[in-house]
């Protein structure tokens, strides 16, 4: 029997280079939230209430670190149904804000089990392929598959497709990185891609039509040289559906190489750019620090799924190799998309830009995500179960 | 490297891909892109607003106000609030749905009685229709709208939008929890309670309930107008009907009471707007002070908003490049500004002005408004300000300030305007067989015209008709009257030389006897209405009897192109082609102009010419040429007060025995003449009947000339058109200026002012 260790002495073999990184990203977040609110009366001081998110979650993800791993990993399945269970409760408790009925609202603050679920979700699913290397159809596709749709559903019915598409990126990276054959991912792409166009068709709502069928053209709009009804049907999309992503654009293109200045971003500032201490955060950094600023950013964020990846990647075990694969899959991708989203590359939608947006549920879940991959990086786990793919 | 991690780095190089293709989009749009991105955010945040102006009064010449602009209040109505959140419209919309889903038509329409129905119909709305696969899902996604919006306006507490937020919450989980019973008591309202609240909103917007615009419509009407057209656009599958996001006025003068009461529950009244306007308000023309001036009313024009004919949208044109060197100063104030934001906003600047002058800034339609525009109108001004998304301005950059337009004084005496009113009517309603007159009076040291009269009146006050005397209009001859120009240049070709026969020479006159053919004055079958006898031998008496014989045979030693000349010299002919001679005004600023007649002269025609046929003038132009004779200087028309250093005449340059003989002849005329039966003291004048219509018999009457006592001060033009032929001149306008002249002496400070030197 080993003696067990001090719970602090994991945090002399915690990656602080992550840490530095991850707190980084969180301050610019909390100068940008500030930026973005400190003129709007219904929003000033948001990142103060933004700081105190951090601390607590920050609080919880050094309780996080310090147990070890494979017990959280115990509970994965019990965080699994628990969010599933939540996500099952939304239509009945949930709180409906601006069409969507995603949070519930408790006295003070409100909790948005969809965030969550991207978490119980890739514990779920390390869980599941820890022990599951041999690139089988069903273990490594179909059940990965069915485990992320259950939730998937459930946050896409609320309506959040933006969180619904996250599940996508890590399902399928998280099975690849455990050693899901490439053949089976590729059909299973093209079965989603199926699906997709099944629901572009049948399921989305007009207002999600609406929307992509904005996006599709507004590559070729130039509403200042379009003429007669062309020009009109332009504006009445600028002033409707496309009028978020639109405005994001203008902030975004004026920005320059080196931006406005911090708090100086007109878009920001009078009040054009909507949802911008979260949805839209992006853009007031890109219109307040330039394109400097955006690479510095983009930099920082990609640092930062680099040293998960390289943590993953030193990790011999496999839950915690698969979870931080996930992890970090997570954070990119809802970074890349967060950011293509403010840029118009693809259809809007709401995401939070991780440890940047203001919102106590994205920001905690972000943190006990890196607590996670760090609690991971920390330990040197004896090997339970190893690759079987070569 | 194993297989795991080897698949790692190409996750990692995937991630690395997407962030690339992700940094270089946003690096083509922050670089390459960068000035169309920049210059669309400086257009969203600075904006451009038109401050209106206040147009000048028309004043008389002692400063009694014609027409000037008055602050007013409106009544607009924005459809798109109204029918979404005033219990009204909510309650016909919501309620006309409800039709649409159950019969498939709508029944509700605005009125009192149908706008009650449609609330209790909304009241008592079961759940069942409510829910989904009730019908069409847009006709049910409505209908919840409508009812949680008419709940909403109808209770209180907390704000609109949080009532009815907190309603659609209910109604969203009583409706997945399957209940059933009418929605308002699922809400646990109480329907007596609500249905005083509505008959108390809808007795108050009643109370704007009257005819508010030219077409009669009431209150309900205008609405019905514009739910009418959003219902056009909503099958038309529309997302923006436009129709329903602009304000509509409704009436352009709401009573002040009014107005207060819905400015103050304007909260209550969504979609209801009460604005600061302002509206030309014109004095009553039947009574200023005391004085009619009806016949002026059209003369002054009207004020629309909107630019008509050609003619019109060249000024505006024209208004647009004078304000241009301004804006471009305006855009250049701000250096920092690059070349493309500098074009946006003088753009911006121009398309302000040109929209402000299309949809707001009120045009003179027709006579003095129109005329005179450029002085009254003023200048507009221009707001470049810095503004948020919700409209909150957060400063001005720069502004042109509002020039208000001058004040027009009009030359016209009201008291005078009054005189010649009554003196019209009278004269109208004595002599039968007439309808159209006219009559001038001006002031002929200065060219001032001091009244206009005509009959009939025209309705229109914007669309000034070519009514006589207050246009440049005639219809024919202006007969005898031209008698006393040819006399005048008959004298004149004497003194110089220019004539060989002397009148004492001249043939005694036969009267009614025809002319032999091939006699002393060639073709033409030419006759004179009286046996004059030897009475030709005497200008004065020729004058003052209206001999033909006299003026044939002047007319013959003049030639064509003297007397072609004894028209040019009062202004009363405008040759053909260029140059146009001095003494002709072609129009007077503020009296429409029409086309100026000019009858093609033949040389053989000059001994009908000498006696005023194919001579065509209005009372204005004839009124002035007697002015020439009065005072020996052709003044410049004016309708408008000017300084009397720019006062402008035309000397005739006649020897004055010459002129005075023309004077003694029409003295003669008054005294002993065709004019003796009028009994006009004071007065020098001339008559005139013209057979302007062999067919039908009619006569242009026309008496013309001017006021001796007092300097002179007055000189008169009137004439009745198309009387019946056999009344003539002195029977037919002469009653006119006799009843004019009467009052006019008759009254104490008029006399002072005019008669006395």
């Amino acid at each position: 029997m080993t003696a067990r260790a001090h719970p602090l002495k994991v945090f002399r073999t915690l990656d602080w280079w992550l840490v530095l990184v991850s707190l980084t990203l969180v301050l610019v977040g909390l100068v940008f939230i500030h930026s973005a609110t400190r003129y709007d009366p219904m929003f000033v001081g948001q990142h103060n209430r933004q700081a105190l998110f951090v601390l607590v979650s920050a609080g919880l993800g050094a309780i996080v670190v310090m147990i070890p791993y494979p017990r959280i990993m115990r509970f994965a399945w019990v965080i699994y149904a628990g969010v599933v269970v939540a996500l099952l409760l939304i239509p009945f408790f949930g709180t409906t804000i601006n069409g969507a009925r995603r949070w519930f609202m408790l006295p003070g603050f409100a909790i948005q089990p969809s965030e969550f679920a991207k978490l119980a979700v890739i514990f779920a699913l390390a869980a599941w392929l820890r022990f599951r290397s041999e690139g089988r159809l069903f273990d490594n596709v179909v059940m990965p598959l069915v485990i992320t749709l259950v939730p998937a559903l459930m946050v896409m019915r609320q309506p959040d497709l933006g969180s619904a598409i996250v599940f996508c990126p890590i399902v399928v990276v998280m099975s690849y990185s455990a050693g899901a054959s490439l053949r089976h991912l590729f059909w299973a792409g093209l079965l989603g891609a199926a699906v997709v166009l099944v629901a572009y068709v049948f399921l989305l709502e007009d207002y999600q039509l609406e929307r992509i069928s904005a996006w599709q053209g507004h590559f070729a709009w130039q509403p200042e040289m379009a003429g007669g009804e062309e020009r009109e049907e332009i504006r009445n999309l600028i002033r409707g559906p496309a009028y978020q992503p639109w405005q994001s654009l203008i902030a975004i293109g004026s920005g320059g190489w080196l931006g406005f200045g911090v708090g100086e971003g007109p878009q920001n500032r009078y009040d054009f750019v909507p949802y911008r201490n979260a949805d839209y955060i992006f853009s007031v950094v890109a219109e307040e620090t330039g394109l400097l600023g955006v690479i510095v950013l983009m930099c920082l964020q990609f640092a930062m799924v680099l040293m998960l990846m390289r943590i993953a990647s030193r990790s011999r075990e496999r839950f915690g190799r698969i979870l931080v694969v996930g992890v970090a899959t997570f954070l990119g991708s809802q970074t890349l998309m967060h950011i293509a989203v403010c840029a118009w590359l693809v259809p809007s939608t709401g995401l939070p830009l991780p440890l940047m947006s203001y919102g106590g549920s994205s920001t905690m879940v972000t943190v006990l995500a890196l607590a996670m991959a760090l609690n991971v990086g920390a330990r040197r786990q004896p090997v339970v179960a190893s690759d079987a793919f070569r | 490297m194993n297989a795991s991690q080897r698949r790692l780095r190409y996750v990692v190089l995937l991630y690395a891909a997407g962030a690339a293709l992700v940094l270089s989009y946003v690096a083509y749009l922050m670089v390459i892109q960068h000035e169309e991105w920049e210059l669309r955010s400086y257009g969203n945040r600075w904006a451009f607003r038109d401050v209106p102006t206040r147009r000048g009064s028309i004043r008389d010449r002692r400063g009694r106000v014609l027409v000037r602009d008055t602050p007013t209040t409106t009544l607009s109505v924005y459809y798109r609030n109204f029918r979404r959140h005033h219990p009204c419209g909510v309650s016909i919309h919501g309620a006309n749905i409800c039709a649409r889903i159950v019969d498939g038509e709508p029944r509700y329409h605005y009125s009192q009685a149908s706008v009650q129905r449609a609330f209790r119909h909304c009241l008592y709305l079961p759940m069942s229709m409510l829910r989904d696969g009730q019908a069409d899902k847009r006709l049910v996604t409505d209908l919840r709208f409508y009812t949680a919006a008419l709940f909403a306006s109808l209770t209180e507490g907390a704000s609109y939008w949080s009532r009815y937020r907190r309603i659609r919450q209910v109604l969203s989980r009583s409706l997945e929890e399957g209940r059933s019973g009418s929605v308002c008591r699922m809400l646990g309202l109480e329907p007596k309670a609500l249905e005083a609240v509505f008959a108390a909103r809808l007795e108050e917007l009643g109370r704007a309930d009257y005819p508010m615009d030219q077409a009669g419509r009431d209150l309900w009407g205008q609405l019905e107008r514009k739910r009418q057209a959003y219902i056009e656009g909503w099958l038309a599958g529309e997302t923006i009907i436009k129709s329903e996001l602009v304000p509509t006025v409704l009436h352009r003068r709401l009573d002040y009471q009014l107005a207060r009461f819905f400015s103050v529950r304007k909260e209550l009244h969504p979609g209801l707007m009460i604005q600061a306007a302002v509206d030309r308000d014109r004095a009553d023309p039947h009574s200023l002070h005391g004085s009619r001036w009806e016949s002026l009313a059209p003369l002054l024009g009207g004020v629309t908003r909107e630019w008509g004919d050609a003619g019109d949208q060249s000024r505006r044109r024209s208004l647009i490049e004078q304000i241009t060197p301004a804006v471009e100063a305006m855009a250049n104030a701000d250096t920092d500004l690059s070349e493309g934001q500098r074009r946006w906003v003088q753009e911006g600047l121009k398309g302000t002005m040109s929209n402000h002058l299309a949809a707001r800034g009120r045009v003179g339609r027709g006579g003095v408004e129109r005329d005179l525009d450029p002085v009254l109108r003023g200048t507009a001004g221009l707001h470049w300000f810095l503004r948020s998304r919700r409209r909150q301005e957060f400063g001005l950059w720069s502004s042109f300030d509002v020039t208000p337009g001058d004040d027009v004084f009009l030359t016209v005496d009201l008291r005078l305007q009054h005189l010649m009113e009554d003196a019209i009517e009278q004269c109208l309603t004595e002599v039968s067989g007439s309808s159209v007159a006219a009559f001038c009076v001006i002031d002929p040291r200065t060219g001032d015209v001091l009244g206009l009269a005509s009959r009939p009146l025209s309705a229109d006050r914007n669309e000034t008709r070519p009514e006589p005397a207050i246009s440049w209009w005639t219809t024919g001859d202006i007969g005898s009257l031209a008698k006393p120009f040819v006399l005048l240049e008959h004298l004149d070709a004497l003194r110089r030389g220019r004539v060989s026969t002397p009148h004492a020479d001249f043939m005694p006159c036969l009267g009614r006897t025809k002319m032999p053919p091939g006699g002393a004055f060639g073709r033409h079958n030419l006759r004179c209405d009286h046996v004059h006898g030897d009475l030709v031998h005497d200008c004065v008496t020729s004058l003052g009897e209206s001999c033909n014989y006299f003026f044939f045979q002047a007319a013959e030693g003049l030639g064509w192109s003297g007397v072609s000349q004894a028209f040019l010299r009062f202004g009363l002919r405008r040759p053909k082609g260029q140059p146009v001679p001095a003494s002709f005004q072609a129009q007077l600023l503020g009296i429409p102009a029409a086309q100026y007649p000019d009858p093609s002269w033949h040389r053989g025609d000059i001994q009908r010419r000498a006696i005023g046929y194919g001579i065509e003038a209005n009372v204005l132009q004839i009124a002035r040429a007697f002015a020439g004779l009065a005072t020996g200087r052709l003044p410049e028309l004016s309708l408008v007060v000017r300084d009397p250093r720019v006062l402008r005449f035309l000397e005739l340059g006649v020897h004055a025995d010459d002129l005075g003989e023309v004077r003694d002849g029409l003295r003669y005329c008054v005294e002993q003449g065709t004019a003796r039966r009028l009994q006009l003291e004071g007065v020098y004048a001339k008559t005139g009947t013209a057979e302007v219509n062999s067919k039908t018999g009619t006569n242009n009457a026309w008496l013309a000339g001017y006021v001796v006592d007092g300097g002179p001060k007055l000189a008169f033009a009137c004439v009745l058109y198309q009387v019946p032929h056999g009344t003539y001149g002195a029977s037919a306008a002469g009653p006119m200026i006799q009843h004019f002249i009467d009052h006019l002496r008759g009254d104490q400070d008029l006399r002072k002012e005019f008669l006395q030197r």
